[in-house]
């Protein structure tokens, strides 16, 4: 029984978890008897825990659907993981009586004896990420291979960090070559890459999709969002926004949707993408400010109404109404800065625990994906053919010269020229600029460029 | 002494510029406002909350030392008891402090802590004023202040005053000293630091601000007041960490005052626009409140906290749009200022407690050891003026002219909360997890794409080009 339809197309009364799935089917062509396939690619915290929550939710629909995950075999678990992943399972009585249920308990033992090797994928189908330790999963079907995973996939969930998509994703092209239907695909990924090459522009996680695969961009979409990946399947109370074409996003994010879990829906897929990625950005400098100044509030205040009039100045190069992103950058913004892995990166760096050497992606933690979209945004803002009117020098300048603290992250994060300290120069410099001179500077003047975008 | 040379640099936005010593800063503003040598310029703080407190210690550090000069005075109301329990943790902080202690023995003024401590002695709050500890804000011990608890003698001939009272005294406060200004001849400056508000409903719906209320109390003419605002962990200030505030007034007073008020770790922007900038001051204490209840009851979750960001945001951007005509500018203060007061301050403190049930709202809005709450008010305030049918707008699906009020579920929720108490404050969390509420972008997509500016709101008659 359909209750009253609310805003959004979301339904109140009655069950209707067996309903969405029969009408996701419905819409994808599913006869009975042929099971839908939802399959996650990669299996970081937040790809996994998609997985979860679609496992959790509908899985237990065994003749109607089949959720799987993908992810590369052969990543073993050191010994100091596994004794804390030891004492994860011993403190939680409903994991371990699962563990012994399923007769799949005393590896764990062996491994905190040091007496076996674990590897992610064996312990991820226990529900265990190795990114996520501390917040175990329901069991997942883990499939290590790509072909088998993919193959006959219906719906493709990509939780790659960016950097990978475009590698992984031209290898599963191979795979469905001689598809005859198109899979729906919905990517996790925040990162981007910038490409200088006839002109400056930015390439998003979907469009790596698009190219390397020949989906369709109609059949891409991209879901958003505060993204603390172990909070959300605790269910604390969660909102995300998925980005598409007016065919899919609707239906999906009916489908996504959960008691704690909201999806909103919207059709500007590239525009939301790419804050997704420049938030991460700030983030690592919120990390370090907030670590250098002992979590001053204050201090944090500052960073913050100087970092989001960047943010408002950037999205005036790239989008025609960036004020429609004033409400959910804000959001995804305040999470990311409080908490999350760039944050946390950026707070290592600053009290020396970790360096910029050791790369961007972290044991027990993933891909630090604001690094590499540090130098992207960077390099794409420092185009010479982009340049702005300086409000006053009275001469063009490239648009980074007016973004102090993504300029000092490059140099902070990318040319390693300067110690994460320098992040506090940029705030205190008595020079800078008001901020709200920036916001008032790219709200009064043409800066829109949509060669950005890729759009014509 | 001649005037300040021109920095080495040519002087950056907003007119600042490096290499002004701080001598200099007083001696041009002491001209501009017509001190002779030997008539000292005199700043008076009214109100000794924290933010005053630290206000006057910032100046007194900054300038105390030109006595010739300048004189900074602090006035408070006499006669408030500090109790046993605040006497006892005093004299922890005192003895902690290694610098603090020799201060108070060379200057003769420990004992009575120790007899307070003891139980011996009541000590009352403009006594341990002088010597630095702000009632509200014993942790931070400041520099020894000059404290004066009669108005008259506090105010009479000050050049400066300093608003550091709550709205809800300010009115009051301020008549009275229109009564010992009555004969002056030279019209003082005023900033104030007030953030709450009053809703007037008669004759039209409409917001007062402490400025307003000050002007009216003293007839001193609005180009001498001026609003600070900011964010505003008091203690955070004091201690240097780095801090952005925003001085918003007439041209004549607020460049120079930028100027002489800015420090190392203390910057301050200016703004014309007065009065959006004092009301934004007090909305977004009120949605501090919830931010505070929110974090309470979701123990600190970095997820519910976004996700009522994303909300109440969408509401002051909505409550903007009532009340500016072009309010995109406010995002970038308002922006860091509502980050800060959601993150800590002494409203979201205040939301914490009642959601964990260890204050009640019995208790009244003015909390020992943390003053007034001013969004309490300020929910009243904003809440009684958006519901006005007068100022209808269109419900973007149900087709109808609606109160404001009913596009703004969290200022509802915190109304029935905070002042009818007909709902108890984890019914916040309900105002956020409906999912029937529109999506926080379609409220602001509303505000920007009808007209739903009210000059009426801010007391300002339609067709007044603002100043």
């Amino acid at each position: 029984m359909v209750g009253s339809v609310h805003v959004n197309g979301s339904v109140n009364g009655g069950n209707g978890t067996e309903e969405r799935l029969d009408e996701l089917r419905r819409l994808l062509g599913k006869s009975d008897g042929d099971l839908l396939k939802i399959v996650g690619i990669g299996a970081g915290a937040w790809g996994s825990v998609f997985a979860a929550l679609l496992q959790d939710a509908y899985g237990r629909f065994r003749e109607k659907v089949q959720i799987r995950i993908w992810r590369r075999a052969g990543r073993s678990v050191d010994r100091t993981t596994a004794e804390h992943l030891f004492e994860v399972i011993n403190s939680r009585e409903d994991v371990l009586r699962r563990l012994i249920r399923r007769c799949a308990y005393l590896k764990y033992v062996e491994a905190r004896l040091g007496d076996r090797t674990l590897y992610a994928d064996e312990i991820l189908r226990d529900g265990f990420c190795l990114n996520m330790i501390d917040t175990p999963l329901c069991p997942l079907k883990v499939v290590t291979n790509l072909q088998e995973a993919v193959w006959d996939a219906d719906i493709v969930v990509n939780g790659l960090p960016s950097t990978e998509t475009r590698e992984v994703f031209e290898e599963i092209s191979k795979y469905w070559k001689e598809r005859i239907s198109v899979p729906v695909i919905i990517s996790l990924a925040k990162g981007i890459e910038a490409s200088l090459d006839p002109i400056p522009r930015i390439i998003t996680p979907t469009q790596m999709i698009s190219s390397a695969t020949g989906v369709p961009t109609e059949n891409i979409l991209y879901l958003g969002g505060p993204n603390i990946a172990s909070e959300i399947y605790n269910k604390e109370y969660a909102n995300a926004r998925i980005c598409g074409s007016n065919k899919w996003r609707k239906p999906l994010a009916k489908f996504l949707r959960q008691p704690h879990f909201i999806v909103w829906d919207n059709s500007d897929l590239v525009t939301h993408e790419v804050m997704g990625g420049l938030k991460n950005v700030y983030a690592i400098g919120a990390g370090m400010v907030a670590a250098l100044t002992n979590e001053s509030a204050t201090s944090k205040s500052v960073y913050f109404a100087h970092c989001t009039s960047e943010m408002i100045f950037i999205t005036h190069l790239l989008t025609e109404q960036p004020e429609k992103l004033a409400g959910p950058l804000l959001a995804d913004t305040y999470v990311t800065l409080l908490k999350g892995r760039n944050a946390w990166y950026g707070q290592m760096l600053a009290k020396g625990e970790l360096s910029p050497d050791m790369g961007d992606s972290i044991k027990g933690k993933g891909m630090i994906q604001g690094i590499s979209a540090v130098g992207a945004f960077f390099e794409l803002l420092s185009q010479p053919s982009l340049s702005v009117q300086h409000p006053e020098e009275n001469k063009q300048v490239a648009p980074a010269e007016l973004c102090p603290i993504l300029k000092r992250l490059y140099r902070i994060l990318i040319k390693r020229e300067l110690s994460t300290r320098d992040i506090l120069q940029a705030l205190r410099d008595e020079t800078m600029n008001d901020p709200r001179e920036r916001i008032e500077m790219a709200q009064s003047h043409a800066f829109y460029r949509p060669s950005l975008l890729g759009k014509p | 002494m001649g005037g300040a040379e021109d920095a080495p640099r040519a002087a950056a936005a907003n007119g600042h510029g490096n290499g002004a010593t701080v001598e200099e800063k007083l001696d041009e503003l002491r001209r501009l406002l017509g001190k002779a040598d030997g008539d000292p310029l005199r700043i008076v703080g009214v109100g000794a909350g924290a933010w005053g407190s630290v206000f006057c210690a910032l100046m007194q550090d900054a300038y105390g030392h030109l006595r010739d000069k300048v004189q900074v005075r602090i006035w408070r109301r006499p006669g408030r008891a500090v109790d046993r329990a605040t006497a006892e943790h005093l004299f922890e902080v005192i003895n902690a402090r290694e610098d603090v202690l020799r201060r108070l023995i060379r200057r003769c003024a420990y004992l009575k802590y120790v007899e307070g401590r003891l139980g011996d002695r009541t000590l009352y709050a403009d006594e341990i004023l002088r010597d630095g500890f702000c009632l509200n804000m014993i942790d931070t011990p400041l520099c020894p202040l000059k404290v004066v608890t009669n108005l008259q003698e506090a105010v009479w001939d000050a050049d400066i005053v300093i608003n550091g009272l709550p709205s809800t005294d300010t009115r009051e406060v301020f008549g009275e000293i229109g009564r010992y200004w009555k004969e002056r001849i030279t019209a003082p400056i005023i900033l104030s630091l007030a953030k709450g508000i009053e809703a007037s409903l008669d004759p039209l719906p409409r917001i007062i601000t402490p400025t307003q209320m000050i002007s009216n109390a003293t007839g001193v003419p609005l180009e001498n007041i001026l609003y600070l605002g900011g964010p505003n962990i008091a203690s955070e200030i004091y201690n240097k960490e780095y801090a952005n505030a925003r001085i918003c007034g007439a041209d004549k007073w607020r460049k120079p005052l930028a100027k002489f008020l800015r420090q190392p770790h203390f910057i301050v922007w200016d703004n014309s626009d007065l009065i959006t900038h004092e009301v934004m001051g007090g909305l977004k204490n009120v949605y501090a409140i919830g931010a505070g209840m929110v974090a309470a009851l979701t123990n600190e979750s970095a997820t519910s906290k976004s996700v009522y960001f994303a909300l109440c945001t969408s509401e002051m951007i909505y409550i903007t749009h009532l009340l500016e005509e072009e309010p995109e500018k406010l995002a970038g203060p308002l922006l860091a200022d509502t980050y800060v007061t959601l993150l800590k301050g002494r409203n979201a403190w205040y939301g914490q407690k009642l959601a964990k049930g260890e204050l009640t709202l019995e208790m009244g809005d003015s909390i020992k050891g943390k003053g007034t709450i001013q969004g309490v008010s300020a929910v009243n305030a904003f809440y009684e003026l958006l519901s006005q049918d007068s100022l209808s707008v269109m419900h973007p699906e149900a087709n109808r002219s609606v109160a404001p009020v009913e596009m703004c579920p969290i200022l509802k929720a915190l109304y029935k909360i905070l002042i009818k108490r007909e709902l108890p404050p984890d019914s916040i969390l309900q105002a956020i997890r409906d999912e029937t509420m529109y999506d926080p972008r379609e409220r602001i997509e509303m505000a920007q794409g009808h007209s739903l500016y009210r000059p009426s709101l801010l007391g300002q008659p339609k067709g007044d080009a603002k100043a």
